[in-house]
């Protein structure tokens, strides 16, 4: 009896004890957190500062009133409308052109019989291996010979092909129940209806992932286009946007916090309301982008 | 019958019509330039002269080459950095997620840590380079109010750990997922019995969570690996490699000797030797997935 009554009692001081230290942890993992976001709320609150308020000492953080006159200037200034446009553009083409790439392939691989086929698949996942700083020399060298320098194709013909594309792509295929296409087939369909009629419409969430996730990269992409864009007006977002900063200086600070405000808004806006689904899509393609 | 013939011929013709452009793309822009790049290796050309074959020199070249050196001392420390830092910070984040909390709570850490990663290096780079400006920048400011270096940026001291902090800020996101998805991939029945045999705490994450979610760390290891090794543009943004190759990295000294000094032969070595040390860690990556990890 007095035993239980122990156990009881040293149960409950453990509850306790877990309970106390449950809120520590979730108080230190919120003073983090508000740590982690704060240089982005500064870069916003600044755009919006007045002249005067901008970088006052000790630093104002709440802008007594609101001035967007820094964002209506790096609109006129910099090429940002164009800019934009050409992010979009790229990433549009090369996103659609590696799903429909990469879904026709995987289908081949995941449902059609043929010689060479598993020997064939390892060689494509293979250029999974090659690195983008492997192909980029040879590749402007041959760009420049048909003339595709400082041209949108430099960008998005590249990026069509995506080995994992393909492998997340025929993993999902193999995982639709065969018994649908053998029914399409006594029906008398070819491979090109069952894969428009039945395997492309029971992937969309896997198309929707991976394209997703190809669309970021490729909006975010810095390396490529740095190399094969040099005409200002035909740069995508993140590549114009660099050569506003360096460590020999800055060209006008409160111009460069507009036009990063311009383009971190619209991504907050749309995160925020499809988190779960591209954190799911990130999380299952597993690109690091 | 003709027109049997026709159909099995045409079926045999089927499959190729499904990979023909993946196959030809794959040619034009991985198999072609892959070799391309050998071939390159073995010249001095700088994109106008006549190209001349060298042979082997340029990759003799590479090992004498102090600023290599420095690159791959730089590339190394800022690797091992990345992976340890992503693991660790990613793992305690999962762990603390996948408590009993409320909902929005997790909301709001999921988005926090999360939506940096979303962000372009160049937005990431020029967010911290104003932040850490020695002039404006409100961090370096609450930096000299805490006792921290300033200025970190243009000090051939800082500079590196700067930048590794950086990216911590911008990917840890991914690795937190990651980890996150594999800790909840655990079925809840292990952990609940492990639970009623009264393990709990850190009993209860070094025996059942850690182990059962390997898989995950594994793969984020290996993606920060990959990844870190491959780092350019906050380097080539921010510092631009310096003070003094402080922070020059091996991808960003490839950049510097095709695209700057047009030395296309030098360049295309160094591509060889990024390609040679991701294909090595890749395919250690297939040999030891199985073996050395708990698969569920």
């Amino acid at each position: 009896m007095s035993q239980s009554i122990t156990v009881k009692a040293k149960k409950a001081k453990r509850n306790f004890k877990s309970e106390i230290s449950d809120q520590v942890a979730n108080l230190v993992i919120l003073i983090f957190a508000v740590l982690w976001i704060l240089p982005i709320v500064w870069l916003l609150l600044t755009s919006i500062s007045s002249r005067e308020e901008r970088f006052a000492i000790p630093p104002k953080w709440l802008p007594s009133k609101l001035d967007f006159s820094s964002y209506t200037r790096a609109w006129e200034v910099f090429p940002i409308a164009e800019q934009y446009l050409n992010s979009l553009k790229v990433a549009l083409i090369s996103t659609l052109g590696a799903l429909i790439i990469s879904s026709l392939a995987a289908y081949a691989f995941a449902r059609l019989e043929f010689f060479g086929r598993d020997t064939l698949f390892m060689i494509l996942l293979a250029g999974l291996m090659v690195p983008p700083q492997l192909t980029v020399i040879p590749s402007f060298v041959a760009f420049r010979k048909i003339g595709i320098i400082d041209n949108h194709a430099a960008l998005f013909l590249p990026a069509m092909i995506t080995p994992l594309g393909i492998f997340l792509l025929r993993q999902f295929f193999r995982s639709i129940p065969k018994e649908l296409d053998e029914s399409a087939k006594i029906d008398g369909a070819g491979a090109f209806r069952i894969f428009f009629r039945i395997i492309l419409p029971l992937s969309k969430p896997a198309l929707a992932a991976l394209g997703v996730v190809l669309f970021i990269a490729s909006w975010n992409e810095f390396f490529w286009p740095n190399i094969f864009i040099s005409t200002a007006s035909k740069m995508t977002l993140p590549v114009g946007i660099a050569s506003l900063v360096g460590p020999g200086g800055h060209t006008n600070v409160i111009l460069t916090f507009a036009s990063v405000g311009m383009q971190i808004v619209p991504l907050l806006l749309i995160f925020l309301f499809t988190q779960k689904f591209l954190i799911q899509s990130i999380a299952t393609t597993g690109i690091r982008g | 019958m003709p027109l049997r013939k026709a159909k099995q011929k045409q079926e045999r013709f089927t499959p190729f019509l499904f990979l023909s452009p993946a196959i030809l793309f794959f040619c034009c822009f991985i198999l072609f330039p892959l070799i391309g790049a050998f071939g390159y290796s073995l010249i001095t050309w700088d994109f106008f002269t006549q190209p001349k074959f060298v042979g082997l020199d340029n990759y003799g070249k590479l090992f004498k080459d102090p600023i290599a050196l420095e690159a791959v001392k730089n590339t190394f420390i800022f690797t091992i950095a990345s992976i340890v830092t992503h693991v660790g910070l990613g793992l305690i984040l999962a762990v603390a997620v996948n408590r009993r909390i409320p909902k929005f709570f997790a909301y709001i850490i999921r988005t926090v840590f999360f939506f940096p990663f979303l962000l372009s290096w160049s937005a990431t780079s020029i967010i911290w380079s104003f932040g850490l400006d020695p002039t404006f920048g409100v961090i370096d400011f609450y930096a000299g109010k805490v006792g921290f270096p300033q200025a970190t940026l243009i000090s051939s001291t800082w500079a590196l750990p700067t930048l590794i902090m950086i990216d911590l800020w911008k990917t840890l996101g991914f690795a937190f997922i990651v980890i996150l998805a594999g800790i909840q991939a655990i079925p809840s029945e292990i952990s609940e019995a492990a639970r009623v045999d009264g393990a709990s705490g850190l009993r209860l994450f070094w025996n059942i969570t850690f182990p059962l979610c390997t898989p995950a760390i594994f793969f984020v290891s290996v993606t920060a690996f990959i990844g870190a090794f491959q780092i350019f543009e906050p380097m080539y943004i921010m510092t631009r490699g310096g003070p003094d190759n402080a922070t020059l990295s091996i991808v960003q000294y490839l950049h510097m000797s095709a695209f700057r000094n047009f030395d296309i032969g030098y360049g295309a070595v160094i591509s060889v030797a990024i390609f040679i040390v991701v294909l090595i860690v890749t395919l250690t990556q297939f040999k030891f997935a199985k073996r050395w990890v708990h698969e569920g």
